[in-house]
């Protein structure tokens, strides 16, 4: 089953969250994306996987906004976001991070709790605290408790441990009480026991979140993915449900040299 | 290592008690008190002009702490500031170049703060785009630019500068007076800088100086806040520059070219471009290098006259930046934490940071 056969259909579907269209990405002579069709519906949770190159996060920066496509459209909600910079796409209830971390890290977990919240609400520009910024405040310390970091609320970002950081990551995500989440291999780096809180609380999520993860970690990604998207050289090859993908020759083959069989992944 | 503006988790007592404010208060009280016993030549030239460079420095050492941006444009904004006092307070009648519209001198401070404000909202947001070298050479342009600006102008300036510019009535042959009112203002300026530091857009600033990429996809809009903050360092740059051409009594181009732009990094760098404290000392030591070096025993022995003044800041500046990039501030930190807290190198406001691997390790063994 292709995506891209539904695609060309979408903005007017009322389930629809996200639709890209021939969405292209050119780096110079690069074809990073060669025409991508994908579409999420609310509440979706939907892995993209495929070998390192594949332009899984060149995508994720096309939703995100940090590159504008070549080519193709980009429809949020609705809205055509296309050349819409990405300060605009919290407002949508669009929340991301990222592959390398990206903290503030000479401020405290607590701040740069705070702050993810503030950016959406209009209020950062202002002098004065109020009200509201206890409210961000009570969210931001209910939030580091989400995260496993209730002790560390206090202690500067810089200072965490990798898995720390990973989960303050994705704490600034979910702090923004965001709809549609976009999650760049959380997993990465992270121990064992971690990944299983990590999928714990990726699956402890609200329904009505949609997610869409990229993700190395094949045991990540199908617990925690309903559906399962494969790319390779900047297009979309397969999509499926996880037990689809796990059985598919033509991902096995992508994937072919390092595993050959996704079901030994999942030990 | 980086100042964190908001305290979270103390009490406001607590927070006006600390280590850093006690400093701060009796440095300021010892200012204070100084005319008492201080020299005229001491209180009314070195400490006066401390207080000038000072508050000039800590709007570098705001935007490079708090903002990330390390600008060149500071003394620009003061030396505006200083040639709109000299083109409205000087009278009709006086001798000199400008304009000489005669106003009265406190109405020449507000027009001079307005249009230096002004001036550095347009600057700003021509360069809040840029960051790192590219702000740094962009905001050294505009300092070059204001030199020729002023030099070429002649209706405004011209290179042989303004002259007979008298302070308000208020400071007229009362220097204490001026000394005095630069100590308190240098704690305003202080305490503002602080103050806004802790606020939201303080916090989304300095949010801003670790990841922009991060703060625009949170929905910050980044260049509007790195322009409203150098705006805001503008203004304060601006009073430094009121206070220093009251005190001069003339500006001329030359008194904000490279020379004096380069002056006032190098006060940042020796104080510490990290701490706003550090402006002051940074200042200080300025001052009082440029001044008292000839009376060192035996230095005119060894070839250092005042002609070698540069030579002897740049080996200082250099000396700073091997043994301790923060500046005199960061000694001064490293030496209290040092004896606070001998053996354990975090700082008693934090935590106690767990090794950075003994998480992970617990979770790794809670796993199955």
């Amino acid at each position: 089953m292709n995506t891209g056969a539904t695609a060309a259909a979408s903005a007017a579907r009322p389930g629809t969250l996200l639709s890209l269209e021939a969405v292209v990405v050119a780096f110079g002579g690069l074809r990073a994306l060669g025409g991508v069709d994908l579409l999420v519906e609310r509440g979706d949770r939907l892995a993209l996987l495929g070998p390192n190159g594949a332009g899984k996060t060149t995508l994720f920066n096309v939703i995100a906004g940090d590159i504008s496509p070549t080519a193709g459209r980009v429809v949020i909600k609705g809205i055509d976001c296309t050349e819409l910079p990405a300060r605009f796409r919290p407002r949508l209830g669009v929340a991301r991070t990222y592959q390398k971390t990206r903290l503030f890290r000479g401020l405290t977990v607590e701040d740069n709790l705070y702050l993810a919240q503030t950016g959406r609400s209009g209020r950062h520009l202002a002098l004065l605290r109020s009200g509201v910024d206890a409210e961000f405040r009570e969210r931001a310390r209910a939030m580091a408790e989400t995260v496993w970091l209730a002790d560390l609320v206090g202690a500067v970002a810089g200072d965490l441990s990798h898995g720390q950081q990973r989960q303050l990551e994705i704490g600034m995500a979910l702090v923004t009480a965001p709809e549609f989440v976009m999650l760049d291999e959380p997993a990465s780096g992270l121990s064992r026991g971690e990944r299983e809180r990590l999928v714990q609380l990726l699956s402890s999520l609200d329904r009505d979140i949609t997610l869409l993860l990229i993700e190395h970690d094949m045991d990540v990604a199908l617990r925690t993915a309903r559906r399962v998207v494969v790319m390779n050289e900047g297009r979309t090859v397969a999509s499926g449900t996880p037990e689809e993908i796990r059985v598919d020759p033509l991902v096995h083959a992508i994937y072919l040299g390092s595993e050959t069989d996704l079901s030994e992944a999942d030990r | 290592m980086s100042p964190t503006g908001a305290v979270s988790g103390s009490g406001p007592a607590r927070r006006l008690l600390s280590a850093r404010n006690a400093v701060v208060a009796a440095a300021t009280a010892l200012a204070l008190m100084l005319p008492l016993f201080g020299s005229n030549f001491f209180v009314e030239f070195v400490m006066t002009r401390t207080m000038i460079l000072g508050i000039a420095a800590a709007t570098i050492v705001f935007l490079a702490a708090y903002g990330g941006m390390v600008s060149l444009a500071q003394y620009l904004f003061a030396g505006v500031a200083g040639f709109m006092i000299g083109n409205a307070a000087v009278a009709q009648d006086a001798w000199s170049k400008g304009l000489k519209l005669g106003w009265n001198p406190w109405v020449a401070v507000v027009f001079a703060l307005a249009v230096t404000t002004a001036v550095a909202l347009v600057l700003g947001a021509l360069a809040s785009r840029t960051t790192g070298i590219y702000f740094l050479m962009i905001t050294l342009t505009y300092a070059v630019i204001g030199y020729y600006v002023f030099g070429s102008i002649t209706p405004l300036s011209g290179f042989g500068g303004i002259t007979g510019i008298d302070p308000p009535g208020l400071f007229q042959d009362h220097p204490v007076r001026m000394y005095l009112a630069l100590v308190v203002l240098s704690v305003l300026v202080y305490a503002a800088f602080r103050a806004v530091a802790a606020t939201p857009f303080g916090i989304a600033l300095q949010g801003i100086r670790d990841d922009p990429v991060r703060m625009a996809s949170l929905g910050f809009n980044v260049s509007l806040h790195r322009t409203l903050a150098f705006t805001l360092a503008g203004f304060f740059a601006g009073l430094a520059g009121v206070f220093n051409v009251w005190w001069n009594g003339q500006i001329d181009p030359t008194s904000i070219s490279i020379g004096p732009t380069l002056d006032l990094l190098i006060v940042a760098v020796i104080g510490g471009t990290l701490s706003l404290e550090g402006a002051w000392l940074g200042a200080f030591v300025f001052v009082v290098a440029n001044n008292y070096l000839r009376n060192l025993p035996l230095v005119d022995r060894v070839g250092i006259t005042e002609a070698r003044f540069s030579t002897v800041v740049g080996v200082l500046v250099l000396l700073i930046m091997v043994l301790s990039p923060d500046g005199l501030a960061g000694i001064i930190e490293r030496v209290r934490s040092g004896l606070s807290r001998p053996g354990r190198p975090s700082e008693t406001s934090r935590p106690p940071s767990p090794p950075s691997d003994a998480p992970a390790g617990a979770a790794a063994g809670a796993g199955p």
